[in-house]
């Protein structure tokens, strides 16, 4: 018996090391695949959509099942670049984008959770965030301005769950409009301005790894996946920057942060501008109070 | 370090901090042996991710309610197990599809040697439970306690199991006659 035992300790060593650690995705609290209880799920589907992003090599297989299997290399080499560059959170016009920057805070009763994220304006009275904060959202969204300013009732009216993009509407509303800038590149510096954990707004300096091309499931783990132009980002955010604009250093937006990477401290992952200027568009003229489905899983 | 992006749950934030932390280390500490474990069970490294990735995401979810927290290994081990057997369970349903290529394949034999996939494919014939017991034994010398731990059973359950599959291995490996 201590032969088989022997030969099955051997196989087991040599096929687990198989699994060489620099082909693992990058990320961890993937989702589930399969629907599940709404009830407290943290917001994870940044994290999780990330898990999936990894550099859009991710190609869903067995797509009935809503299942993801990477063909090919799973854990693309990381674009090289130089670390962010902290002077550009200081250029004067990153400081005055950061007025237009602003901390969301949704109630979602069903779900017993309250989420806090990032919005940036874009528009006259008009906020783009991440549709994963207000998900499953009942009543207004609350939004207020950096440094303790004046708080405003917001309305989602314009709620895309595909793209991970929410329009908020805020009557009133008196801050500054910021630019969608298209010509973000790689090696670009950038800052990430958006509430963290703490009220305060914070602003990190970050650089444009890629621009790549992502395929994976929604908010919702839809069987469909979608498919998303993202940047991938040289950043240390690992507290989390939903909805938080990636500011160029002259103040415009080159895109809007949706996850970060979990077993990494220096990545995250935008929206590009590109990717949401459709939403933003439809979302200029908008005016009706949307439905936010249920909470995202 | 925080594990999680978003758009942060108040329910999260009012944690001591040094749960999260909990789990960023478990993760950087276990997550590569996990998934092999997983690999070893499911037979894809995909799939096997898949599982683990989901384990942490559970925990994560977890983690204020777990009233142990510094039992979070085999917490999670345990809930790999239960994953694993999920897909497998789901792998025989009808029209389920094609299976992801597994490392028992024809494919795997180039890097693994025939021998070993011959150990393999024996292995894959058991039933989960025994094919379970072996790797958490074999892969993970884990005691027997950990192993009812993970596995969910009595550690009788686990000692007859292990003496089980490992009789139908050596027998499929046809070792009684030699």
């Amino acid at each position: 018996m201590s032969g088989t035992e022997d030969r099955l300790r051997s196989a087991l060593a040599d096929a687990a090391r198989t699994v060489r650690p620099e082909t693992l995705r990058p990320l961890t609290v993937a989702a589930p695949d399969r629907p599940r209880s709404t009830r407290w799920i943290v917001p994870l589907v940044a994290a999780v959509s990330a898990g999936v992003l990894v550099a859009g090599v991710a190609t869903l297989r067995d797509q009935g099942a809503g299942r993801r299997h990477e063909t090919g290399p799973v854990y693309p080499p990381a674009t090289s670049v130089p670390p962010p560059d902290v002077s550009a959170v200081t250029s004067a016009r990153v400081r005055a984008a950061t007025r237009g920057v602003l901390r969301i805070t949704a109630t979602a009763p069903a779900c017993g959770r309250k989420t806090v994220g990032t919005g940036f304006v874009y528009a006259s009275e008009r906020v783009m965030t991440n549709a994963h904060i207000v998900a499953g959202s009942r009543g207004p969204v609350e939004v207020s301005l950096p440094s303790g300013g004046r708080r405003y009732q917001a309305t989602v009216v314009l709620y895309d769950p595909r793209r991970d993009v929410a329009v908020l509407a805020v009557p009133g509303l008196r801050a500054p409009v910021l630019t969608l800038n298209p010509a973000g590149a790689s090696r670009a510096a950038a800052v990430i301005a958006g509430y963290p954990s703490s009220s305060a707004l914070v602003a990190n300096p970050a650089r444009i790894r890629a621009r790549q091309i992502a395929v994976g499931p929604d908010i919702y783990r839809s069987p469909s996946p979608v498919r998303r132009e993202i940047f991938s980002l040289r950043a240390n955010v690992p507290d989390g920057r939903s909805g938080a604009p990636v500011l160029a250093t002259d103040g415009t937006v080159y895109g809007m942060v949706f996850a970060t990477a979990l077993a990494d401290d220096e990545t995250a992952y935008a929206l590009t501008a590109k990717e949401i200027t459709p939403d933003a568009q439809a979302g200029r003229t908008a005016d009706q109070a949307v439905p936010t489905q249920g909470c995202s899983s | 370090v925080r594990v999680i992006d978003v758009g942060i749950d108040l329910s999260i934030r009012d944690q001591p901090p040094d749960h999260e932390a909990t789990l960023t280390t478990l993760f950087r500490e276990h997550y590569l042996g996990l998934v092999r474990m997983a690999l070893l069970i499911v037979g894809d490294q995909p799939t096997a991710e898949d599982v683990v990735q989901d384990a942490f995401a559970a925990l994560h979810r977890r983690l204020d309610r777990l009233s142990d927290r510094d039992n979070t290994l085999p917490y999670i081990r345990a809930a790999v197990v239960n994953g694993c057997r999920t897909v497998l369970r789901r792998r025989k349903r009808p029209f389920h599809g094609q299976e992801p290529e597994a490392v028992w394949s024809a494919e795997s034999a180039v890097f693994l040697g025939e021998d070993r996939r011959e150990v393999l494919l024996a292995l894959r014939t058991l039933p989960h439970r025994q094919r379970e017991a072996l790797v958490l034994r074999y892969y993970l010398d884990l005691s027997e306690a950990e192993i009812a731990e993970a596995m969910g059973v009595t550690r009788g359950t686990v000692k007859s199991t292990t003496s089980r599959a490992l009789a139908a291995l050596a027998k499929k490996l046809g070792e009684e006659s030699r």
